[in-house]
Order: C-alpha cells, then structure tokens, then sequence
C-alpha cells in the first residue's frame, strides 16, 4: 500500500470545526479563503478543506507538500491567534480540542507514526470561547477569523514568489 | 480497620476514553457485592427534537444529521423514510439502491473508525491508535485507506462526507452522474479484499471470556441484510412491525445520566443493539463473501461475548463493500439508473416512523406533521440510550470476577467491555425533563 509520498504536490489549507459557535472558526477561516482565492490568478495551486474531525487529516497528511491547519483552541483570551510550527512543544494536548477522544494533535502524531507527515505543517488556533449548539460565532473570534485567512493567504502568495 | 466490615471502594473513571463523546463511569463495591455501576453521560442534552418543532420538513434532514458527525445518513435516513410514510411516497427502486449504498459507506466509515482507533488498541495493551501505528503501522493505513473510501462513496452521492447535503424527502436533490459512481467500483473491489485481510487479522486477537444471556435487538427483512428497511425481530423470537415499536420499547430518565434508558415493555428488561446483534439475528442473509468469511473467522451465530462486535463489524465492513460493489454495478451497467432525483407530492398531514440500523444499533424516529408540512412532535430513540442499560447489566455481572484486582486494572477492565459497544454518547444526548422548584 503506498504512503503517497511519491504524489505529494499540493498546498493544503485545511479547516476544522463544527457548527456549534466557535468551534467553526475553521470552517469560516477556509470560506473567506475561498472568496480571497478565487480571485488569484494561482488559485489552482491550493486545495481548501473543510473537516470536522481531525482523524479526516490523513488524507491530506498523505497528500500535502505544505499544509496549513485552522482550528479553534483553549486559552484564556478569547479571539487570541495562534501560529505554531508542528512540531512545537506549544503545541500539545492541553491547547487543542477534541471530541471523540481525538484531536489534532493526537492525528499529527498518527501521521508522524505512518510518516505520512508533509513537509512542512503550520497549525493555526484561535483562542475559543462559545460552544452552543448550532450557534453563531462569538465577536471575540470575528476579527481573528479575517485576520488568520488574510495571514494565510500571505504566506501562501510568499511561497509561491519564493518557488 | 473493623475486619467485620465489608471493604467499601469507589472506582471512578472520570472521562472514558476512546468512545464517542463525553462519559464517565462510576463503580462502587461493597466487599464482594457491587453496590452500584453508573455510565454517565454529561455532555449537555441538545434538545433536537424539541428543535424540530415548528421546522419545515424539508429542514428536518439537514437538522438531525448534526447529531453526530460520525453517523448523520443514519439520523438522515431515518428521518426521510419517516416522513415519506406520512406522505405516502414509495420512492422508485433505484433511489432505494443508492440510499442503501450511502448506507453501507456510513457502516465503512464508522466501523473502521471503532475498530482501529477506538477498539483495537485494547487487544493490544495500547493507550491509544499512536502507540498501536508504532506495532502495526501497515494495519492501521490499511484502515485509514479503508475509511477514507467509505468517504469518498459518502461525498459523491451525498455531496460531502460531514454531514452530507443530498438527501430529500422522495429521493435525492441531485443524482450522481454515472460515471460519477461507476468510478468507485475499482477502488472498492481492491478495497473489498483489504477489508477480508483486516478481519482475518482482527481474528487472532485473544477475545477476554465474557458471555451474557442477551436479548438481541435488529431490523431483519426476508430478503436483504437489514439496514433501511424491515421489521423488528428479537432473538427470543419476537416480530413485530415498526408501528409497534413504542409498545414494546420505552424510554425513561435516570438520575445519573443526560440520556434516556430504553427497555424492553413491558418486563423492564435491557436489550442489546449493534454488529452482534445483527449478525446473530441475520446472518443467514449476509452476502456470499462476507458469509464465507465470518464462517472462516468463527464468526457464527449465536455468538454471546460482545468484545466479539469488533469481528461482527468486521463482517459488516466486508458486507457493506460486497453490497456496495454489487448495487454500484446494478445501477451502472444495468437499466437501473434512477430516472429523476426526486418524486414529486403534495403536503398532507399526519403521523409516520422509521426505524434503519445506524452502524451501532437501531434507530427510531416518529413524527408528526401539519397540514403545512411543518413538523409538530419529533420523537428520536437512538443506538446508544437503547444499549446504555444492557452496558450498565453487563457491567454489574462483569465485577465479581474482578475483585481480587487493583482499582485501575477493574477500570481498565470496565472500560474495555463499555467500548465493545462503540457508544455514541454525543447521539445518545437528546432530551432531559427539567424540573424547578421555587420557594
């Protein structure tokens, strides 16, 4: 069974969460992407990825180059940006969260188990607060959604000068 | 210490592990006598079905699929099919076809999820699917390739895999084109044969020596493996019609946990849902493969250890591509290809059920709705609050046979049988009565 490294060519942008309040700021963050991209003339170069359980990053674990991962995560300031470099020792299980008894952290480490690992991941958390079911997103995190998918697209537009 | 006194102990494990949700056990021993066992569930009751009320009907597909993100067809399904019966549509044989394939990519999906990262790793002494990658790395890919498969069958009928968007009261919003689905065929036969090689594997795991008396609970239909469709059946012998569900089955509260305890009407008995009880009550119509494998495997009725379920899922996982690869063939090379997406009716009122087998046991809706189409009574009874009680039972027959270990190993032990059933705790959260009292 192949690993897939042989097929690695993409630029990943993968977004995490659900429907319930904050926890969507991963999907809001990939669905300004989208709007951002849609427009650049090397759109076709990144695939955008809307998850909701981390265990569904390995597929683009096994298929990125660079991916970038959004999701909401602890901490005590509400709206707050995260930028980590996997691995980091930042980044570890009391930051993230999950349901199910997983989460990102924990689906890294698979991936690193299978060396289905992308060159390089970057791991986007913005501080959460609200979690009611089927909610909006909070204002704390309105402003951190823009300003993640607004960062990202810079880094990606950097990549591709620098390639 | 009074020796007279019998040893009073508390064991608590405060967040299960590797189950779907948010729970925690309690167990209190008394000496040798199991004074109390409580699975409790704590994640906050969502109050869908009081969501519902006052919803188009049209919404109610869309609404109950979030759920749970790991089963939304079978909440879907259910749903839908219900709603049909108050509307009075049989929707066309080639639309039956492609409901049941999404089906069986919701069995795939889920249960080789349960069955490498949440079941396995206890067969193993492993704490979690990492430590299990690091001893069998190429079983682990084999089931995550597996999974995303069922994925992929999951975003090309139903538009996405979370939460898929296609489903509509008479059939689809949108019929995938044919080459669409006659693409999948070559990665589920390769498919098919890593699934045969993952049961055989599963087979040799050392399965603890535990059997109760169950009564087990599946739809059963004369001529497929139910999922979508069929009746009742107990494997004490009882059939019955989906209209008297209600009847024999009733939910009620317990003080300890957010979800609804169903037993058996009227003894007040707990029952058992999920793989097992399918394949003891059913597996005469597994298909040819999939039947020759459990054969192979040891995997035949009556089958009463329920640490067994991971190989009973295992034989559905070989089913549902079997099933699959056959329903995909049917309506790719053969005439029947559904004609149009969707049958047209009008809105009448009235009250209608469902009952499908979700990937961890049956599940019922019944709903009523207005003359408008607007829903007025939602009622969903799902696999987990229905196993709870029987978890809790076997639980309190289980502990005897542990006293002589120490408080973590019986906690291990008492998580290990929990997670047997695969329980889905975020599903089972789905009502709780409020009571206040003011001065």
């Amino acid at each position: 069974m192949s690993t897939g490294n042989a097929l690695r060519s993409a630029v990943m942008v993968v977004g995490i969460g659900s429907h319930h309040g904050d926890d969507a700021v991963g999907w809001r963050v990939i669905a300004i992407l989208r709007d951002m991209l849609e427009t650049s003339e090397s759109s076709g170069r990144y695939e955008l990825l809307t998850v909701r359980s981390p265990i569904e990053l390995m597929g683009a674990l096994e298929r990125a180059e660079v991916l970038h991962v959004v999701d909401a995560c602890r901490g005590t300031e509400p709206g707050r940006i995260h930028r980590w470099l996997w691995p980091s020792p930042e980044l570890d299980e009391s930051r993230v969260l999950g349901t199910h008894d997983w989460n990102l952290v924990r689906a890294l480490a698979l991936g690193a188990e299978l060396a289905w690992m992308p060159g390089r991941i970057v791991v986007w958390g913005i501080e959460a607060s609200a979690f009611e079911p089927m909610s909006e997103t909070s204002g704390a995190v309105e402003s951190s959604i823009r300003q993640v998918a607004i960062r990202i697209e810079g880094e990606l537009k950097g990549s591709n000068s620098q390639a | 210490m009074d020796p007279t006194q019998p040893i009073s102990r508390s064991i608590h494990v405060p967040i299960m592990t590797r189950v779907e949700g948010e729970g925690a056990l309690l167990v209190r021993l008394e000496g040798d006598r199991v004074a109390d066992v409580q699975l409790k569930i704590f994640e906050p009751p969502r109050f869908f079905e009081a969501l519902l009320r006052g919803r188009a009907m049209d919404d109610v597909a869309d609404i109950t699929s979030r759920i749970c993100g790991i089963c939304p067809i079978a909440y879907q399904m259910t749903a839908v099919q219900a709603l049909e019966s108050i509307q009075g549509i049989d929707v066309p044989s080639g639309i039956r076809a492609l409901r049941r394939l999404m089906y069986c990519a919701e069995w795939i999906e889920s249960h080789v999820l349960h069955i490498h990262l949440l079941h396995a790793p206890d067969f193993f002494g492993c704490a979690s699917v990492v430590e299990l990658a690091k001893r069998f790395p190429e079983e682990v890919k084999r089931g995550l390739k597996l999974k995303q498969l069922g994925n992929r069958i999951l975003e090309v009928i139903g538009g996405r895999a979370i939460h898929p968007i296609n489903l509509a009261i008479g059939g689809f919003f949108r019929i995938p084109r044919r080459e669409e689905l006659a693409g999948l065929i070559p990665d589920l036969e390769q498919s098919l044969q890593h699934s045969i090689e993952a049961a055989h594997w599963l087979a040799t795991l050392p399965f603890p020596n535990f059997e109760a008396p169950y009564q087990f609970v599946a739809l059963s239909h004369p001529e497929h493996y139910a999922i979508e469709a069929g009746e009742i059946a107990i494997s004490d012998g009882t059939r019955f019609g989906l209209d008297q569900y209600e009847q024999h089955f009733a939910e009620h509260q317990v003080a300890h946990s957010t979800a609804l305890h169903a037993r058996r009407q009227p003894m007040g008995t707990t029952y058992f849902v999920g793989p097992l009880a399918r394949l003891n009550l059913n597996f005469d119509r597994l298909t040819p493969i999939a039947k020759r494998l459990a054969e192979e495997i040891g995997m035949v009725p009556p089958c009463f250890n329920p640490h067994r379920s991971i190989l009973a899922r295992a034989v559905e996982t070989v089913f549902a591509f079997e099933e699959g690869l056959r329903i995909l063939k049917q309506i790719t090379e053969g005439n029947a290809f559904p004609r149009q997406p969707r049958i047209n009716f009008e809105v009448r009122e009235g009250e209608g059920w469902s009952a499908t087998e979700a990937p961890r046991g049956l599940i019922y809706h019944r709903y009523r709705v207005d003359g408008e189409g607007k829903v007025e009574f939602a009622k969903i009874v799902p696999p987990t609050s229905q196993n709870q009680g029987q978890i809790e039972t076997d639980l309190r027959q289980l502990l005897p046979s542990l006293m002589a270990m120490d408080d973590a190993q019986i906690a291990n032990d008492c998580e290990r049988l929990v997670r047997a059933y695969d329980p889905c705790i975020s599903c089972s959260t789905h009502f709780l009565r409020v009571k206040i009292e003011r001065g």
